[in-house]
Parts: structure tokens; sequence; C-alpha cells
């Protein structure tokens, strides 16, 4: 799929968000609803205008080249975005600190292609430094649903 | 005047009282480098300290710590991406793509010279308006303060730059996530679906990093490189502080809008650089270089941001208006040592205000000094490559977002916002427009509000709407007709 299909893609959606906001906007109470309304009403009928300009641009290039997506491989992308999940996920279970343990010594090892003792060392490191600064500036960490807490 | 001046220069270069301005200043430039955390954590570590402290020492704490936050957060703006506070958003615009280029040194080096010098002149505003301020803030209500939201939504098309519709848009999207959460003119709690994190609105501080921090990290790890695509860093900081010396006038102009901006109470510090930003881009004859590594655009933001603080404190000693979270602590602080800020500062407590304005001026030029002999060694950051530099930022950033609410919605949002923000730069959507929409939601809502209620449609007719009015359109048709010549001269 083409950059622009995938753009046209994203403003339809767009364009159902404003939608479905200006929806919900109306049942608000009068004071409240002018700004969020009228703002989502204007943005739905933006949105309409950019399908329309897209697609006949779209229409224009077809002879022509299109563009395609810069290479990056979309393989990676998931696999990193995952890994910023996976790691959100741990937190919401063990809290940030054990989460922290965790995704950095298997990153650093899997990823990073550290050794075993780097991997460890830098781990060590940066808790270190969370504690200092944590105890410093008065900072707060997830707990987790397990509710353990190392410091 | 000038010899109170003088009087407080000494007071303030006692060496007695010296440490506490070094320690302000060490604590600001910490609080900068780690993105996320803003100027209001700063004032609450320091707080408890200032207790009982004689209020020359303490002021130079607190105003030392303030005065350069938006120093040390050009950092992670310019190596990384992600804005290191809320002042320093527009300078990833041009910032980033420097470093990328292999130019972080000069970047940063322009940016230091540019906070140094802005923070200078925020602090003579500051100096200046004393006997001048009060008509000055009076003169602005809630038609004007609406009109300069709108001045700075106008700035949305023009950081679009060849899509102007897809800016508005994104723009739109922005004011809509800034209408989450309470509304301002009645009891009622919009697209908050039961969840009592959104009862409070969407953090700043996680937007902002969800937008441009989140891409940056996954596409970084997907292409395997460092931030710098160069093998070497090219330009140093003296290259940057020679590039400032050449845009001097733009220093001057960024700086003294950057005072004028953060003396009005209410519009919030956020919208400085960006409005500062736009009206570099829109003034300049070529610029379309812009957002792709030109160094004006880290000069004007850069410049305006520190200034702003010079400018920020004059509602809040003279009346007693806090304009921001930051300043509203350093009202608390005031309390603590025993002063009550307001008119009477100007007239029995003049040598406490001078000192601030000294302990402005002496904090940017330290703490500019500082980072620039830091900025060389740090700069190397952007050659390390991306899966070496990456888990260690990420556990930033998930602490910096955290830091928001202290709820675990932070953590979420950073990542649903990261990846709005990573499709809108894979398909090439402006990102910035996002945020000034959402910086200016709840401003532009409250005052057009407030304006109706108490003006009618009469408000239209105030000379200040109508001054900014003008002003708005002298700026985006004058940007056009500059781009229209500029386009022509160079097909010529």
């Amino acid at each position: 799929m083409s950059k622009e299909v995938k753009s046209i893609s994203f403003t339809v959606f767009l364009l159902i968000v404003f939608g479905l906001m200006a929806w919900e906007a109306s049942t608000f109470a009068d004071l409240a609803k002018f700004f969020p309304f009228f703002v989502s009403i204007f943005a739905a009928f933006l949105a309409l205008v950019s399908i329309v300009l897209q697609s006949i641009e779209l229409k224009k290039k077809r002879n022509e080249e299109s563009d395609h997506d810069e290479d990056i491989d979309k393989k990676a992308l998931t696999k990193y975005i995952l890994w910023v999940v996976g790691y959100i996920a741990v937190t919401y279970v063990v809290g940030l600190i054990l989460a922290t343990i965790l995704f950095l010594l298997l990153f650093l090892l899997l990823e990073s292609k550290f050794r075993v003792s780097t991997s460890v060392l830098c781990t060590t490191f940066v808790i270190g430094i969370l504690w200092i600064i944590g105890n410093a500036l008065n900072l707060y960490w997830p707990e987790g649903l397990l509710g353990i807490t190392i410091f | 005047m000038l010899e109170a001046a003088v009087e407080a220069l000494m007071i303030i270069l006692d060496p007695t009282r010296l440490p506490f301005m070094f320690l302000g200043i060490s604590v600001g430039l910490l609080i900068g480098l780690l993105p996320g955390l803003s100027g209001t954590v700063g004032m609450a570590i320091l707080l408890p300290f200032v207790y009982g402290m004689d209020p020359f020492s303490g002021m130079a704490m607190l105003i030392g710590m303030a005065a350069v936050l938006h120093t040390g957060d050009t950092f992670p703006s310019i190596l990384i991406g992600v804005p290191g506070s809320s002042g320093s958003q527009a300078t990833i615009m041009d910032g980033y793509p420097l470093a990328k280029k292999g130019e972080a040194g000069r970047a940063l080096g322009a940016a230091f010279f540019c906070s140094m010098v802005g923070g200078v002149i925020g602090g003579i505003v500051l100096f200046i308006s004393i006997p001048l301020a009060r008509p000055l803030v009076l003169a602005f209500g809630s038609p004007e303060l609406f009109m300069l939201a709108i001045l700075g939504l106008s700035m949305v098309g023009i950081l679009a730059g060849n899509a102007p519709i897809r800016g508005v848009l994104v723009g739109l999207i922005g004011l809509m996530l800034g209408a989450i959460g309470a509304a301002p003119a009645v009891p009622e709690y919009r697209y908050t679906f039961e969840s009592i994190y959104l009862f409070d609105g969407l953090p700043l501080a996680v937007v902002a990093l969800g937008l441009f921090a989140f891409p940056e990290i996954i596409e970084l790890l997907a292409k395997k490189q460092s931030i710098a695509k160069t093998e070497k860093l090219k330009g140093g900081w003296m290259d940057g502080i020679k590039d400032s010396l050449r845009h001097k006038w733009l220093i001057v102009r960024s700086s003294a809008l950057g005072s004028i901006i953060g003396f009005i109470p209410g519009l919030g510090g956020s919208v400085v650089d960006w409005i500062t930003y736009g009206i570099t881009k829109q003034t300049t004859k070529d610029n379309e270089n812009f957002g792709k590594g030109d160094i004006r655009g880290v000069i004007g933001p850069e410049s305006a941001n520190n200034a702003k603080e010079g400018g920020a404190l004059i509602p809040t000693l003279l009346f007693s208006i806090p304009g921001s979270g930051t300043t509203a602590i350093l009202l608390g602080g005031l309390s603590l040592m025993g002063i009550q800020a307001g008119p009477r500062m100007v007239n029995e407590d003049i040598s406490i205000t001078l000192s601030i304005v000294w302990t402005l001026v002496l904090a940017n030029i330290f703490g500019a000094a500082a980072c620039i002999l830091l900025s060389k060694y740090i700069a190397r950051l952007s050659l390390i490559p991306a899966t070496k530099l990456v888990p260690f930022l990420l556990v930033i950033l998930m602490v910096a977002s955290y830091q928001s609410s202290r709820n675990f919605g932070d953590l979420i949002l950073f990542v649903a916002i990261g990846l709005l923000g990573l499709v809108m730069k894979r398909l090439d959507w402006p990102r910035a427009p996002l945020l000034i929409g959402f910086v200016l939601s709840t401003a532009t809502e409250r005052y057009l509000w407030i304006s109706m209620e108490r003006y009618g449609f009469t408000w239209l007719l105030q000379p200040g709407v109508i001054v900014i009015g003008v002003l708005i359109i002298v700026l985006l048709f004058g940007g056009y007709y500059l781009k229209r010549s500029s386009e022509k001269s160079s097909a010529a």
C-alpha cells in the first residue's frame, strides 16, 4: 500500500473519530458543549475536504511514480513496539524497578549483544542511579499488581 | 535605583550567599536535563530548604533554579528529539535534524549562547518594567488573552509547511485532546468515560514525550543507526556561537518577544517558544530549510524561552499573580521567607526585587557557561548506536512519564500517543501543530467563554483585540508574501 493510500485511510479514521467526538459533545451541557462540538464538527469537515483533495492528488499521481514507505523493516518496527509494550505490561504486574531490571538485562543481552557481565553491570548502574535520583527528587515508581517494592 | 542595583549585586556576590545560587543552578540544570520533569518539580524540591532562610540566599537558590531550567532542557531536545521541558518543544524542530546531520555541537553552542543572551535580556526587561508594569499587565483582559491564544494557534498552518490543511487538522486533534477532562465553564467532565485518570485532562509532559520521543526511539531501533547519521561530529560549539552572532537581531527580537509573552499571566509558558518559532519562520525570507535543520530555528525559540522567565516574574512579584506552577510555588517560597509579593516589593523590598533581577542575569551566564563546557562531551551521545542508547533512554522516558500524575495511565497514554505520533511520522504528517493545539486548548475555550459572557460580541471591537488581530493577519499574509517572493527570486 502506498503512503498516499495510508494517508487517506488515516484521514478517514480521523473523520470517524471527530464524528464520534461531535456526537458525544452533543450530549454535554450547553456551556461544556460549545467548544468541543464546533471544533470537532469543523475538524470532521476539514478531514472530509482533505480526503477529497488527497484522492484527487492520488488519481493524478497514479500514472506517475508513487511514494513508497522509507525502507524500514516493518517486522523490526513491530518488534520494538512490542518491546516497549511488553516493558509496560511487566511494569503493570511487578512494578517499575523489577520490570526495569528484567527489561534491561534481556534487551542488552538479546538486542544490544552485550556480554552478560556488561549487561549486569549496566543494569546495576541504572538501578543505582534510579535509587539516587528517586531519593533526591522524591520520585515515585509504579508498584505493580503484585505490590513488590524494592525501594 | 542604580545605587540600589549595585547594592543588590554586592549582596548576591557575597561568598556566603553565592553557593546557594550555584545549588539552584545545579538543580535547574539537572531537572532540565531529565525529560518530562518541569520547573514545578525543581521548585518543590528546593522549597522545604528555604524555610527560615535569609531572603537573599533563598531567592538566589529558587531563581537560580528557574533561570537555567530552559538552558539544561536543550540537551534532550537537540540530542534525542525529546522535549526536556515544555519550554523547549520548538527547539526539536531544527535542533534534532541538526543533530542527525552530526551538527549537535553547533546546535547546542547556538542554543546555550542564545539562552544566555535571552536570559540576560529577560532580566533587563524585568528591571526596566518594575515602574512600568502595572498598566501593561492590566491592559490584558480575557479578549486580548483569547486573541493571543489565536495568535498561537495561527502557527499551526505555518508549521505544516506545504500541507496547511493537514497542519490545521492536526492542530484540531490537539484542541480536542486538550478538551478532555473538566470543562472550564461548567462542572462537567468531557470524554472521560468514567476514568478517574482522565478527569484532570491529559498531562502535557506525557503527550509531548509520546508524540516526539516514542516514534524517534522506535525508528532509531528499527533502522539500527545512531542519532547522528554521520560517523564524526561536525562543527563545535564555537560555530554555534558564531551563527548566533550572525543572527544577533533575531536573538534580540526573540528575547523581547519571549519577555513580552512571558509577562502575560494565564497564557502558559509552553506557548512562547512555538509562537517565536512560527514568527521566526514566517518573517524569514529563505525559510525552506526550517524543520530540516536551520540554525535560526534553534536561535529563535532558545532566546525566547529563557527571556520568558524575566517576563513571567513581573506579574508574580509585582501583583502576586502566578503565571505558572513554578511561579506559584515561588510565591509560596517568598511567604516562607516572610516576604509578601505585590507593589510593596517595589517600594519597601526593592533590594530583594533587584537581587532577583541580578540572580536571573548571573544564573543565566553561569548556567550557559556550564552547559557549553559539557556540550562537547554530551554531544557524543548522538554517535552511540541506537541499540546501545535506547534501552537506557526508554527507562528515563518511563520514569519521566510516570512523574506527570503518578498514575499508571501515564504509561498507557505514553504508548497510545506514541503510536499516533509514529503513524503521523511515517505518513509525513506534521506533529508540532498537535502540541500547539493541545497547549492552547483550555486557554482558548476559557477566554472565549469569559469574553462572550462579559462583553457579548463587543469584545471584538476592543483596541487590543484589533491590534492582535491585525498582527495575526500581517504574519500570515506577510509570511506568504515573503515565501512567494523568495520562490520567485530563486526561480529567476
